[in-house]
């Protein structure tokens, strides 16, 4: 028997201190911080535009139509960069931002970016039909046939709208996720056959110029950030830490738990974030699943608690010892240091406990804990959760039964989360599990009083 | 999704606001009768400006003022992009010495303001025969009228030099530019004495 017997888990019995000092707190000043960038950024785009265009030379509509084009083609050029920069987990990003927050904004600065995109290249062309007096099909014909690289922009916003419309909830929700990250790989084409046009065609950067060095400098610091968060980052991440299966052990029906060696583990993350983890054994290395960690680093091992629901995690059950392990991560801004306040609620539900289980190591003492669970037998990691509760002056709540019983319901709504966590108002409470859940119990802390900015979330589906 | 419409209606917002802030007064016209007015008042523009270094086929000519045109809209010139260089174009007399037989002489035409930017035209004469035709300026200060002008300024060079005249086919696409060309070209051939068939 190894030493990972779930009883003696939790770094609680041997080695450091029993009790977990919490990490200092940091304010989501990082979030703003870079927000402002984007947006002095995006002026900047637009300033170009502002400097190159003289005052009153707008002085017909053919004109018009260009000047607008023009506008919403460095916006959308700059957009572009930014929806691939903020996929490209860099680690400061991912920190400063959140994994969560990051994939919201990657997809509303998507989706503006294909209007945009749509509204400039016919702004353009309606705006050069009009002021050559031509028809936009005859236009559009001149455009492709005589300018340098149109045909490749052309390509760039098809594939652009494509990938529109397959993110759209209702039609990416039936595809394979690893078919839609496959699809979602020809964005990298839209970057590299809408830049020719930009350089050839652009008004305000075909010529070599502040503005002409400022766009070079962006498309460095992007593929700069791909680089190092897609290549470079993960491989000295991996090669440093040498991560491997150590043990996987049963935790109830469906659920186990995955325990890795490795070196330097204390470093490797936070309790709290999760990675995407591929595991290289045959019939597995294909994919990578996003798992969080299910208890703080403790320097020995690392652990992941998996619900086997699919045929992939069914498989990981039978991974062997010593099978190597890829993770890309540490992802996600779902940790201690986004507390604002002294105390925390903690909710979990379903197999969501497992971050939870980890960060109510690292939060400050005196945490509530409410783990929803649908029976008895579905509830995982117990004795160990109550272990860490006794030694944090923590309590845990188990609520369990159907979502249509009476207990609950209660614990959905305004009123029945004042009643379990009286101070409910003045805690960061942190929440995982089933997006569904995890709505319903947002909306109840709400009605209690919960200011928005103290609930934090991780998802799980991204 | 809420974020994205708060975006998008920015966006478009800021797009209107940025270019009414840019636009002239009345801008609602149609580009051809901007065009036309512009053509109208390029017949008096013989812009010439002091002479460059090295500016153009013929030098030691005296500089003239540099004269403003207006655009149409009665504002000082300014087209697209920085300004233009200042041009060194031809104001070579029509009582020119004839030079010395079996000599080529480059002659420059009067520029012609297109609303794309400056059209001249050079000619070649060599006992009074015309056997080059040449551009000394097209249109280019936006990709698009480079790019037009790249692929049209050979073009009609070789069309007035077969039709030893200013009659000939204009371009598709690049009418303005095609009509200032002429003009231009006409400029030239006054300048140089050629007579057209």
């Amino acid at each position: 028997m190894t030493f990972f017997a779930p009883e003696q888990t939790g770094g609680l019995r041997t080695g450091g201190p029993p009790i977990r000092r919490p990490p200092r707190a940091h304010s989501l000043a990082g979030r703003d911080v870079i927000l402002v960038l984007l947006w002095v950024g995006f002026g900047v785009g637009l300033y170009v535009w502002w400097r190159d265009t003289p005052t009153a030379s707008l002085n017909n509509r053919g004109e018009l139509l260009i000047g607008a084009g023009r506008i919403l083609g460095l916006a959308a050029g700059y957009l572009l960069l930014m929806v691939v920069l903020l996929r490209s987990r860099v680690g400061v990003l991912e920190r400063l931002v959140g994994a969560e927050a990051l994939s919201r904004w990657h997809r509303d600065f998507g989706g503006v970016l294909v209007v945009t995109v749509l509204a400039h290249a016919s702004l353009i062309l309606v705006g050069y039909a009009v002021l050559d007096d031509v028809t936009w099909l005859h236009e559009l014909s001149v455009l492709m046939g005589e300018y340098q690289d149109m045909t490749s922009a052309v390509v760039a916003v098809c594939i652009l709208v494509g990938l529109g419309l397959l993110a759209i909830r209702a039609i990416r929700t039936v595809m394979p996720y690893e078919l839609w990250k496959l699809l979602h790989l020809s964005s990298y084409l839209v970057l590299l056959l809408s830049y020719g046009h930009q350089f050839a065609n652009g008004q305000q950067l075909f010529r070599p110029g502040p503005a002409r060095t400022y766009w070079v400098g962006l498309y460095v610091v992007v593929l700069a950030g791909l680089a190092w968060g897609r290549l470079i980052g993960p491989l000295l991440f991996n090669l440093g830490h040498g991560f491997r299966v150590a043990d996987v052990v049963d935790e109830g029906p469906d659920v186990i738990s995955i325990y890795l060696s490795g070196r330097r583990l204390r470093t490797a993350g936070r309790a709290g974030q999760f990675f995407r983890w591929r595991f290289l054994a045959p019939g597995v290395w294909l994919q990578a699943h996003p798992f969080s960690l299910s208890a703080a680093t403790n320097g020995r091992w690392l652990r992941l608690t998996v619900k086997t629901v699919g045929g992939h995690t069914t498989a990981l059950r039978g991974l062997r010892t010593g099978t190597r392990v890829w993770a890309q991560g540490p992802m996600g801004s779902f940790t201690a240091t986004r507390r604002t306040r002294g105390r925390a609620l903690l909710i979990a539900g379903g197999i969501g406990i497992g971050p939870i289980r980890a960060l109510l190591e690292e939060l400050p003492l005196g945490a509530s804990v409410i783990y929803r669970a649908s029976s008895v037998d579905d509830v995982v990691l117990r004795a160990e959760l109550d272990r860490i509760a006794e030694l944090r002056d923590a309590d845990v709540w188990y609520v369990l039964g159907s979502r249509y019983d009476a207990a609950p319901r209660a614990l959905l709504t305004g009123g029945g989360m004042l009643q379990i966590v009286p101070d409910v108002r003045n805690r960061d409470v942190y929440l995982c599990g089933p997006h569904g859940f995890v709505r319903a119990a947002r909306s109840a802390l709400r009605s209690a009083g919960v200011p928005r900015r103290q609930m934090h979330d991780t998802l799980f589906e991204f | 999704m809420r974020r994205a419409m708060l975006s998008l209606a920015g966006l478009v917002a800021g797009t209107t606001l940025l270019v009414s802030l840019k636009s002239a007064p009345g801008a609602s016209r149609l580009p051809g009768q901007v065009a036309a007015d512009n053509a109208a008042l390029a017949v008096h523009a013989a812009v010439s400006a002091t002479p460059t270094p090295g500016g153009g086929p013929v030098d030691g000519l005296p500089s003239a003022p540099e004269i403003t045109v207006p655009t149409a809209s009665g504002a000082p010139a300014t087209t697209k992009g920085p300004t233009p260089k200042p041009t060194a174009t031809a104001t070579r007399p029509p009582t020119a010495p004839k030079p010395p037989s079996g000599q080529p002489t480059n002659t420059l035409g009067d520029s012609y303001s297109t609303e794309f930017g400056y059209v001249t035209v050079g000619v070649t004469l060599l006992n009074g025969k015309l056997t080059a035709v040449f551009t000394d300026e097209l249109p280019a200060d936006e990709p698009r009228s480079k790019s037009l002008s790249d692929k049209w300024g050979p073009v009609l060079c070789q069309r007035a030099l077969t039709a030893q005249s200013t009659t000939f086919d204009t371009a598709t696409g690049a009418t303005y530019t095609s009509l200032a060309f002429k003009q231009s070209l006409q400029s030239a051939f006054d300048k140089a004495g050629f007579a057209t068939r």
